[in-house]
């Protein structure tokens, strides 16, 4: 072995080991970047005998991906998306109802009924009167409120939901992007910012990532149906339509390459959707039902009777009644409450079985099967199990995505324990490569010295 | 396990998390006393207390009915006391007006007398409470159901019943209507006895004698209904006060927060909550830079 070799040899650990720390810096300077896979320096390839001569630092530095666990947490993201999205939503819809409250329906209901039960005591009383025209009043204004409130939440949603599409079509377009990059130039710069976009996407929507050899990624809805997203070349476009009902919108997402709505089942986007389209028409429809039930109901007893100037066949809530927002007290009654009728026989002030018939509704199964106020609280619980159960959901599932991130974090996270020892251990291979040199050149000296 | 920084200050986070969420919800029992403030807190025991809520209003409603009610028949058992002592006191002059040994004269003096009487009764019977009157069955408006001509009583009124409502689908009927007071034979008994002592007719008096007991008796079955259908309603009364505060309790029960339970529960979360700091003050000051130059 030669003098000038033993230089060789030095040289080559000197920018291994510079690599090396090079690595190290990157590594720590990532250490709060979660989306950032820690790499590592293969000084041993570099070092190798065929090593030293043209080596491309690439190929000798890894990116540490967990693979495995890394596609698990992108399956199981959508599932805590659709929770969290969930959850809000529907506590939002729960405070709507405002219960239990004294302003929610449920205690309107009851001071409606029980204007009746006091004017039913005193049924030649116009202050009676008044009163159960009040309670009317405030009993159609919170069926009012309820739909109106229900209605802007949906569109609020609706909001939503466009944003929430904008950026998965933006998330897409910057994977498929990377692909094509990828294809010519792969690195792990462009690497982490894909799965960075991938982590994003698969919490707006249910996903299934394949990772080709090439590095190229392919993503399609996962579930029974499955609509390719992004594949090398194209990207699946979402696109929604607002689709107008007598009441309710619906919302139906279009793909530009094709594909059906009823792939999209998981993520934000999941959520909004099943929100928007099937439970607060459905709130909305039991609310409806029971303003109506109420609505009619009502007037059918009331339309028997005869006020103190024996009139009858009055109707005291609008006959139109055909929902929560159309449930108001009949205007003739509104400008004379006189007209209330209590009385089942004409010139009978005293007789009020009209009334304690009204009263008595609230006691009858008149909804199918149902008395009117645990219709009402059926619904309020409905809404407060989802949102017990979202609230639920999205707490065991944060527990199972967070153990799945440690685990991807002991494989690819940064341990900045680990970066200094390596920075010390690197900085002395360096620090003894280059008193390498300089022996040698001692050495050099020394033999030229004989001359 | 190979930990990392991130895992370190993830888990971390996760149970100071978690100890703030509890000490959140406990702070939230304490300040309201309830443990169920949404019906998401328990939907099952929503519905319940809801159910409970419902059932309390209207036992309420039917404590004010009975309230209403109440008044209505003391007003009755006032009035109908008074109708029946005007009953006793014309039977003493029925009495003396059937004596032998009293002349002509006194007879026409007693007459008079049975005619205020008559009067009396009259304006009893067409007595009003709170504006309403109380003897013409339902047709309550009609302020003067009793005419008297002088020679009969007529009755403008209906038979129909009043009622207070008070309890589900219990109704008591809480008014005596005209046609009761008619059906006791009072005024007829009364006008006839006046007629018989203006004509001196002794043995006439005499014989009425039996039918004002009569009469008297009915006013007295009268009354004494009255006073059930008050028993009745105070009977109902104290049974839907128990009721009440059992639903109460049931309520307070589904619904109050167990303050000692969540005092307790708070110093323990508060506890685990100050050790998590303090490890993780220590473990995040650890740090391999201090041992290495």
């Amino acid at each position: 072995m030669s003098i000038s070799s033993l230089m060789g040899a030095s040289r080559v650990a000197l920018s291994a080991y510079q690599s090396a720390i090079e690595t190290t810096a990157r590594n720590i300077s990532n250490v709060g970047n979660t989306d950032y896979v820690r790499r590592r320096t293969d000084v041993g390839a570099l070092i190798s005998p065929n090593g030293g001569l043209g080596f491309r630092e690439q190929d000798h530095i890894d990116r540490l991906e967990s693979g495995f666990i890394q596609r698990q947490l992108w399956n199981k993201n959508q599932h805590l998306g659709r929770h969290e999205a969930d959850e809000l939503i529907y506590s939002q819809i729960e405070s709507v109802f405002n219960e239990p409250g004294s302003s929610g329906l449920s205690s309107m209901m009851s001071e409606f009924w029980n204007s009746w039960n006091d004017l039913a005591n005193d049924p030649e009383s116009n202050t009676a009167r008044a009163m159960v025209k009040d309670k009317g009043i405030l009993l159609s204004n919170t069926f009012v409120r309820l739909d109106s409130d229900l209605n802007n939440m949906q569109k609020e949603i609706g909001y939503d939901l466009e944003d929430t599409i904008k950026e998965i079509n933006v998330l897409m377009n910057q994977i498929q992007s990377i692909n094509e990059k990828v294809s010519t130039n792969y690195s792990y710069d462009l690497a982490d910012a894909r799965d960075a976009a991938i982590s994003r996407l698969s919490q707006l929507i249910n996903i299934d990532v394949t990772e080709r050899s090439d590095h190229i990624v392919s993503i399609s809805t996962s579930g029974n149906i499955s609509v390719p997203l992004v594949n090398t070349s194209s990207i699946n476009e979402l696109n929604a339509t607002i689709e107008a009902h007598a009441k309710y919108n619906t919302t139906n997402v279009s793909f530009s390459e094709g594909g059906s709505i009823s792939s999209i089942t998981g993520g934000k986007l999941g959520s909004l959707l099943e929100i928007y389209n099937s439970s607060i028409p459905d709130y909305s429809n039991e609310i409806d039902a029971l303003a109506t039930a109420i609505g009619t109901e009502v007037n059918d007893v009331h339309q028997l009777g005869y006020n103190l100037e024996n009139g009858t066949g009055i109707s005291f809530f609008d006959p139109e009644v055909s929902g929560a927002s159309s449930l108001s007290v009949s205007t003739a009654i509104i400008y004379d409450p006189h007209l209330i009728a209590t009385s089942s026989n004409p010139d009978e002030s005293g007789n009020a079985s009209i009334a304690s018939r009204i009263a008595d509704l609230q006691n009858v199964n008149l909804l199918r099967g149902e008395k009117f106020s645990d219709h009402y609280n059926s619904i309020v619980s409905k809404v407060g199990s989802k949102v017990q159960e979202s609230s639920f959901l999205k707490d065991s599932q944060g527990i199972v995505i967070d153990s799945l991130k440690n685990r991807r974090d002991s494989i690819s996270g940064v341990s900045l324990d680990e970066e200094m020892s390596n920075l010390v251990k690197y900085q002395q291979a360096y620090q003894a490569a280059s008193r390498m040199i300089s022996v040698a050149d001692e050495l050099i000296q020394s033999v030229m010295a004989l001359i | 396990m190979r930990i990392t920084q991130s895992i370190m200050s993830r888990n971390l986070m996760q149970n100071l998390n978690t100890s703030r969420e509890h000490m959140s919800e406990l702070q939230n029992a304490a300040a309201t006393g309830k443990t169920l403030t949404n019906s998401s807190d328990d939907p099952v025991k929503f519905a319940r207390v809801a159910r409970f809520r419902k059932t309390l209003s209207q036992y309420d409603q039917y404590i004010r009915n009975i309230g209403n009610g109440t008044g209505y028949v003391d007003n009755n058992a006032m009035v109908m006391s008074e109708f029946h002592s005007l009953v006793v006191e014309s039977r003493s002059i029925a009495i003396q007006g059937a004596d032998l040994a009293q002349s002509g004269h006194t007879r026409e003096v007693l007459a008079d007398r049975i005619d205020g009487i008559i009067d009396q009764t009259l304006s009893i019977a067409n007595s009003t409470y709170l504006g309403k009157s109380i003897f013409s069955g339902t047709d309550t408006n009609n302020l003067e159901p009793f005419d008297y001509d002088g020679a009969t009583v007529s009755y403008s009124g209906n038979d129909g019943k009043v009622n207070r409502r008070i309890s589900e689908g219990l109704d008591v009927e809480i008014n005596i209507t005209g046609a009761d007071l008619m059906d006791s034979g009072v005024f007829d008994t009364l006008i006839g006895i006046r007629d018989a002592l203006r004509a001196d007719d002794t043995a006439t008096v005499a014989n009425y004698l039996d039918t004002l007991e009569t009469a008297s008796e009915n006013v007295l079955e009268l009354e004494s209904n009255n006073g059930l259908i008050k028993s009745h309603m105070i009977m109902s009364e104290s049974r839907l006060e128990a009721a009440i505060f059992n639903i109460q309790s049931s309520i307070s029960d589904t619904e109050d927060a167990d303050m000692a339970e969540v005092i307790m529960e708070y110093n323990g979360e508060e506890l685990a909550y100050e050790a998590a700091l303090q490890v993780t003050s220590k473990a995040l000051q650890l740090n391999i830079m201090d041992f290495i130059r």
